[in-house]
């Protein structure tokens, strides 16, 4: 297969939304460093697009905008280390954050209260036999930033895993549940220390569900979000919780 | 929306008006937001895209590419890419979306030229593929094809639209 039918067909799989991890990585590189695949990928969609001619309009959520002006807003002051050049960065890398529920508990430290019998077993071998999915992600160092949370409702602590993931200084991670029908985010605590430490432990008020819950890491400035409603920073991370099953 | 309001509005935001965003959201934000949705029907998600895409104009408001003739069919693109990135994130531990029920559309009579020579059957295919981003499963039962076939009419399709563009 000649070169101009592999880079057509990778980007059409990806722009179709199609493309494994690989091919995503792949389409990204080329993206980064290759004309004549960027060439394509914008001749494509100079064809596609007017597609969305049929697409119909949608109401944005309220406080959209706001938070797009506070971000321009604080834009205007910041070096070239700027909380939003840094999300910009990160959101391209393709960033996921995982939460596992729990009577699939994995074990990715150590908890105050673990029974005698956890100690038995090194976490991180645990973990492997636990969590060969995850485990992967985090295996490969080229791979992009990755926040792995783990939670377990019987301690109502959640253990969340930093993978290649840097915090300027003077901001914190903030931890945000987003579930399905409610109001709003709601804050499961600032990720503090997460600059220094690759996993953190902590408790969080709610409990998760299996279905219908997301969660989100947004940066903000140290100590947390400064609005009352939500993240003032950019969001950084998302996943929805699922479980994790056992081998 | 109209293609000379757009150059109006990243004049603006190119002499560094911020309130041009506001114009710029109240013009866009909608039909962008609709393009997200489609592909992300997740409201806090596309929301997040959204913002971060709205972001990003701002940041790279003096990109030649926001200074060129067909800006709106640029943002559509890059509210696109957008979402199938954050799908494509998301598919890590997520299941494919469940196909829409209102997938039925009719295309619009202005699309450019080349697409409307796609028959009806074609022209519905690209769409359902490239504006929703259903996975190949989904589309082989919809169309009761094989992945494999369908990804043969994708890409044959495409092979169409660049040949006549050559």
């Amino acid at each position: 297969m000649s070169r101009k039918t592999d880079y057509q067909n990778l980007a059409i799989t990806w722009l179709t939304g199609q493309a494994d991890a690989a091919q995503a990585e792949q389409f990204a590189t080329l993206m980064e460093t290759d004309g004549e695949f960027r060439a394509l990928v914008t001749e494509l969609e100079g064809w596609l697009s007017p597609l969305n001619a049929q697409t119909a309009d949608e109401t944005p959520p309220p406080g959209v905008l706001a938070n797009i002006m506070a971000a321009i807003e604080t834009d205007e002051t910041a070096n070239d280390n700027s909380a939003r050049g840094w999300k910009i960065l990160a959101i391209t890398s393709s960033l996921i954050a995982v939460a596992a529920l729990a009577g699939h508990l994995i074990n990715l430290g150590a908890p105050r209260e673990a029974p005698k019998t956890a100690q038995t077993t090194p976490p991180a071998q645990e973990a492997v036999n636990n969590t060969p999915a995850l485990m992967a992600l985090l295996s490969d160092s080229e791979a992009p930033p990755l926040v792995a949370i783990v939670y377990n409702p019987k301690t109502g602590k959640v253990v969340a895993r930093l993978s290649n993931v840097t915090v300027p200084s003077e901001k914190d991670l903030e931890l945000w549940l987003i579930r399905e029908g409610g109001a709003g985010p709601i804050s499961l605590g600032v990720m503090s220390g997460a600059a220094h430490a690759q996993q953190l432990e902590f408790d969080i008020s709610e409990e998760l569900r299996g279905a219908g819950d997301t969660l989100a890491v947004s940066l903000e400035p140290a100590g947390g979000s400064v609005k009352v409603s939500g993240p003032s920073g950019p969001v950084l991370y998302t996943g929805k919780v699922s479980a994790l099953q056992r081998r | 929306m109209i293609e000379k309001d757009f150059k109006f509005l990243f004049d603006r935001l190119r002499r560094n008006d911020r309130e041009a965003m506001t114009d710029m959201y109240a013009q866009a934000a909608p039909h962008l937001y609709g393009i997200i949705m489609r592909i992300l029907p997740n409201d806090v998600r596309a929301a997040a895209v959204l913002e971060s895409l709205f972001v990003r104009i701002w940041d790279e408001r003096m990109a030649p590419r926001y200074a060129g003739k067909d800006v709106l069919n640029t943002l559509r693109s890059e509210a696109h890419r957008a979402a199938i990135e954050a799908k494509l994130a998301d598919q890590l531990v997520l299941r494919a979306a469940p196909l829409a029920a209102d997938a039925d559309r009719n295309p619009r009579p202005d699309l450019p030229q080349k697409l409307s020579s796609l028959s009806q059957d074609d022209l519905e295919f690209l769409s359902c593929a490239y504006l929703d981003a259903f996975p190949l499963d989904v589309l082989a039962r919809r169309y009761n094809e094989s992945p494999k076939a369908l990804s043969a009419r994708l890409s044959a399709l495409i092979d169409r639209l660049l040949e006549a563009s050559s």
